[in-house]
């Protein structure tokens, strides 16, 4: 038996039976109530009906206990009292039982009112007899009285007796049989309360938890269901057991669901796809940003597209210099294969009906979605197959570096999602174009520089060369006339002469000193090495520097230790090396003092050049290192050439050693050098060792 | 797999149910129990009783078949009455006739308590019961003996006859049918009562088989025999108004005491004449009415007590 009822139908059905129950009990426990209270009632008369009788028979000992007292003690008085008091009372007694219905059933009753005439007669024969008695002990015959108490009296009392102990009997065995059946009912009657009442609760209970449970049981079975799909099964479904509330719940519950799976998978599949088309994106772009060729590069992205998209095609096209047409710079079919378009080399940039074109112009990616509709679809970038395209520009800034072309064979190939992955991929492509041709305009230009720095430094040595040789030729027959080899020449002659010498000389050193550079520049420069005395070496730089100083009013200090370890290495470069510092200390201090120190540490030889000259300003130090430069300063114009620091860098770093200076503004600076003692090894001239240095 | 899980809830309360109502019925089926009352008589047939009367010449007798007539009138059963006047065999082939009559039960006076015994015996073969009233018979399936306390009368009798005489003197006993239940009886409560007494001498007991002529007769001889006679007891009335007859003839009245029993008419003016000192009342009538009674009840399946015994009372001036 299903009901198909609504909560609220079966809840009141419940409440109801229940109500019905709670009545069917308390009606049973009245009709208990009832038949314990007619027991009762039944009880109490009997009991009175009993008192009657027992009334009776006490009354009736009365009269026999006095007559046996006036038997007993002859006293004559008694009688009349007996005859006043208690014959009257026992009458009366009499009388009254008669009047009463005693019993409770009909035969009963019938029954004992034969016996109550019954002794109604015997009462009228004991008061004759008593009277006798009387009448007898008044004349003083006193057997006779007993006798007659004795006999007759005796008699007709057990009869008496007899007959109020069978009405006694007949109203207890009444009562009690009503009694019984009362009880008997009563007992029925409770029996059927107690079951009743038990079955209620039973009934009450069942179909309170047959109720609850036909709410509760649909609502769990939803609840594991609900907590079955929270937990990731999305295929279950809640159990639909009822036509009622929770019922329907249920049903939607399951559609929702089930419309829940179904937006999941497709989120899923969606997620999935464009997961996998970010990853093609990112493979594609990671392998082609690492490509700086850019034929090979634009190769290998539309290849690597078409391919991994399955595109019927895949494009790019460049812009032309001026811009007016895009021209086809690659394209790849869906292996991967090179693919050759013959007939769509180029396309105007103002062609009409060209998605290339369009994107171009429009600087925003241009897709068509399905070729056959609408007759505007180009043919033009087309091939013949492809039924949708996307063409995306490659843009970097402002500037179109390219179209990126991409042709399917079915329809609606390119969704949002696509474009989106695609249009990320371009960006990636266009930075990837962007840095081959970048790296190609550098190297191009590096090229150039280095072909003009060889031409510069070709020219400057032959200059060099050219302008030696004349300046030998000057010195030495200027020697010559200086030493008197052509005759005697007057102080003056000599003045002049040797002023010419001077003059030749520092132009000779200046060539040198251009032409060392050039051949460091050009990578021409060799050490001669061989075993130098440090010392020796020195000791010719401090001369020298002495004379230096001599002009300046500069005090010198020298700080060289004694028996320096002798260094494999270029005596004359060393020379030239320290000569070009103190040459430079001194030129740039004004007063104080300039000295030199040499000391050996671990296996290299500490040289310093310290002055206390005008300082070289922070944002200067990398010019003085500069050739032709010479740090901005205050000073009146300094001679020189600008190009004794980075000779004499570069000579230290040829020993294999560092060179490296600290300054102060207004106090002085210092030049550090270290030079190894054993064999240098050849540096690579054409990368600075910036790390080596310490301190920059 | 839903549909036979639903109902399974319902099952268990369709049987609960069920068994609630099992219950209940079970329960109204109690009976009820008729409880039972009053002695009636049914009213198929009229009950007819038979009483042997052992002499309808003792008004004792006469007052017990009175008692018993009126009860039996009382209680719409027939009675009929034979009279064996003192004669055992006469009253054995009174009661055969009884049993051939077919009456329903039989009250037996017995003449001699033991000759009766074979007829009682005829009485339980022919499964008629037997009921034995003032006197008992010694043999034989009685269904109730109702008596007075013959014994207890004795005592009585000779409780009083010592206390009249001082405690001291010389008594005579005058016995009744040797046979019969009630001279044994009175006789022994006389005699046993008496011995305490010990200033008391019993000097004669001589039989004088209830009847008054008898006791006369007796008497007068005990007299002529015993020149101190101080107190005399007779196990009836009968009896002992013979001796004292007998005791006025012979001018000697005057000094004796004389002690009767059953109470009879005559007896209670003698007592009140002052000829006789006491008697013991009996209840003839009561006896009969009872025997009737117990009979009636008896045949209404009741249970009766086995002996039913009646009082007694001293009667005296």
């Amino acid at each position: 038996m299903r009901l198909n009822l609504s909560i609220g139908q079966r809840t009141a059905l419940g409440m109801i039976l229940m109500v019905l129950q709670v009545l069917i009990a308390s009606g049973i426990g009245l009709l208990y109530t009832s038949a314990v209270e007619s027991t009762v009632s039944t009880t109490r008369n009997g009991v009175d009906q009993v008192q009657t009788v027992a009334n009776l028979q006490v009354s009736w000992l009365n009269v026999v206990t006095t007559l046996d007292t006036l038997l007993l003690t002859r006293q004559t008085s008694l009688i009349e009292e007996q005859r006043q008091g208690q014959l009257a009372d026992f009458q009366s007694q009499l009388a009254a039982l008669g009047e009463q219905e005693l019993g409770t059933d009909p035969a009963t009753v019938e029954r004992n009112a034969a016996i109550v005439s019954e002794l109604q007669e015997l009462g009228d024969e004991l008061t004759q007899v008593v009277q006798e008695i009387h009448a007898v002990a008044l004349d003083g015959r006193w057997a006779r009285a007993q006798t007659l108490r004795h006999t007759d009296l005796a008699s007709l009392q057990r009869r008496l007796n007899d007959g109020l102990d069978r009405l006694s009997a007949n109203i207890r065995s009444d009562v009690a049989s009503s009694v019984e059946e009362s009880a008997g009912v009563q007992n029925r009657n409770r029996i059927f309360w107690i079951v009743t009442a038990v079955a209620s609760v039973v009934v009450a209970m069942v179909v309170g938890h047959t109720t609850v449970r036909s709410i509760s049981r649909p609502v769990r079975g939803l609840m594991q269901a609900a907590q079955a799909i929270r937990a990731g099964d999305l295929t279950r479904r809640a159990p639909v057991e009822t036509d009622d509330e929770i019922g329907e719940l249920a049903q939607v519950f399951n559609s929702m669901t089930e419309r829940l799976r179904g937006l999941i998978d497709n989120l899923e599949e969606r997620v999935n796809a464009r997961t996998r088309d970010l990853q093609i994106a990112a493979d594609v772009s990671r392998q082609v940003t690492t490509v700086l060729d850019i034929d090979q590069l634009l190769q290998q992205v539309v290849a690597l597209t078409a391919k991994n998209y399955a595109l019927h095609a895949c494009s790019v096209f460049l812009p032309s210099e001026d811009g007016s047409e895009l021209f086809r710079a690659a394209s790849a079919d869906y292996m991967g294969n090179p693919l050759d378009v013959p007939g769509l080399e180029s396309v105007p940039l103002s062609a009409d009906l060209s998605v290339i074109a369009l994107a171009a112009r429009t600087r925003k990616p241009v897709r068509v979605s399905d070729t056959g509709e609408g007759s505007e679809y180009l043919t033009l970038s087309a091939l013949e197959r492809t039924r949708s395209e996307l063409a995306i520009p490659m843009l970097l800034g402002n500037r179109l570096l390219g179209i990126f072309d991409l042709q399917s064979t079915s329809s609606d190939r390119f969704g949002e999602e696509d474009l989106r992955v695609l249009n990320s991929l371009a960006e990636q492509i266009a930075v990837a174009v962007r840095n081959a041709q970048l790296f190609s305009e550098v190297e191009a230009s590096r090229e150039a520089a280095e072909e003009a720095s060889r031409i510069k430094s070709q020219f400057l040595a032959n200059m060099s060369h050219e302008l030696r040789t004349p300046l030998n030729a000057i010195l030495n027959f200027t020697g010559f006339i200086a030493d008197g080899i052509l005759g005697p020449i007057n102080a003056e002659q000599q003045d002049i002469l040797q002023k010419v010498i001077g003059s030749s000389h520092h132009l000779l050193s200046l060539i040198n000193d251009i032409l060392d550079l050039t051949k460091i520049e050009v990578g021409m420069m060799d050490l001669f090495l061989e075993e130098v005395d440090m010392n020796a070496a020195l000791n010719a730089s401090i001369s020298t520097a002495k004379g230096l100083v001599k002009e300046k009013d500069i005090e010198l200090r020298v700080d060289i230790e004694d028996d320096l370890p002798h260094i494999v290495g270029d005596k004359r470069r060393i020379r030239q090396i320290m000569l070009n510092l103190i040459s430079n200390a001194v030129k740039f201090t004004t007063e104080g003092s300039v000295s030199i120190t040499a000391r050996r540490e671990g296996d290299a030889i500490y040289l310093a050049v310290a002055d206390t000259g005008i300082g070289i300003p922070e944002d200067q130090r990398d010019v003085i290192f500069e050739t032709f430069r010479q740090a901005k300063h205050d000073l009146p114009e300094v001679p020189g050439t600008g190009l004794g620091l980075p000779i004499a860098k570069h000579f230290v770093e040829a020993h294999g050693g560092q060179m490296w200076f600290d300054s102060e503004v207004g106090v002085g600076t210092t030049f550090h050098i270290l030079l190894p003692l054993s064999a240098p090894e050849v540096v690579s001239e054409s990368e600075p060792d910036t790390e080596k240095v310490p301190g920059r | 797999m839903l549909l036979k899980r639903t109902h399974s809830p319902h099952r268990p309360w369709l049987l609960v149910l069920v068994l609630a109502l099992a219950l209940v019925l079970a329960a109204c089926g109690e009976e009820e129990k008729e409880p039972e009352a009053t002695p009636e008589p049914t009213e198929e047939e009229t009950v007819t009783l038979g009483l042997a009367v052992s002499t309808l010449q003792n008004p004792f007798f006469v007052s017990l078949r009175d008692g018993a007539q009126t009860a039996a009138n009382r209680l719409g059963v027939e009675l009929v009455v034979k009279d064996a006047a003192d004669d055992v065999e006469q009253q054995k082939t009174q009661v055969q006739e009884l049993i051939d009559a077919g009456v329903d039960a039989i009250l037996i006076n017995p003449v001699d308590g033991d000759a009766i015994v074979p007829a009682i015996e005829a009485a339980n073969a022919a499964n008629i019961p037997v009921l034995t009233i003032d006197r008992s018979a010694s043999g034989g399936q009685i269904v109730s003996h109702i008596a007075s306390d013959n014994l207890a009368g004795g005592r009585m009798a000779a409780e009083y006859l010592a206390e009249s005489l001082g405690g001291t003197g010389k008594v005579i006993e005058l016995e009744g049918v040797p046979g019969t239940s009630a001279a044994q009886q009175r006789g022994a409560g006389f005699n046993e009562a008496i011995a305490e007494s010990e200033g008391i001498e019993v000097i004669a007991r001589q039989t004088a088989n209830f009847n008054r002529e008898e006791g006369k007769t007796v008497f007068a001889q005990l007299l002529d025999q015993y020149d101190e006679i101080d107190g005399v007891f007779a196990h009836n009335d009968e009896m002992i108004l013979g001796a004292i007859e007998a005791a006025k003839e012979a001018g000697r009245a005057a000094d004796i005491r004389f002690v009767g029993f059953d109470a009879v008419e005559d007896a209670v003016n003698a007592v009140e004449s002052g000829d006789l000192l006491a008697t013991i009342a009996q209840q003839p009538q009561e006896m009969g009415r009872l025997g009737v009674e117990s009979a009636v009840k008896h045949l209404n399946g009741e249970d009766i007590p086995e002996s039913v015994p009646v009082d007694l009372a001293l009667i005296t001036k």
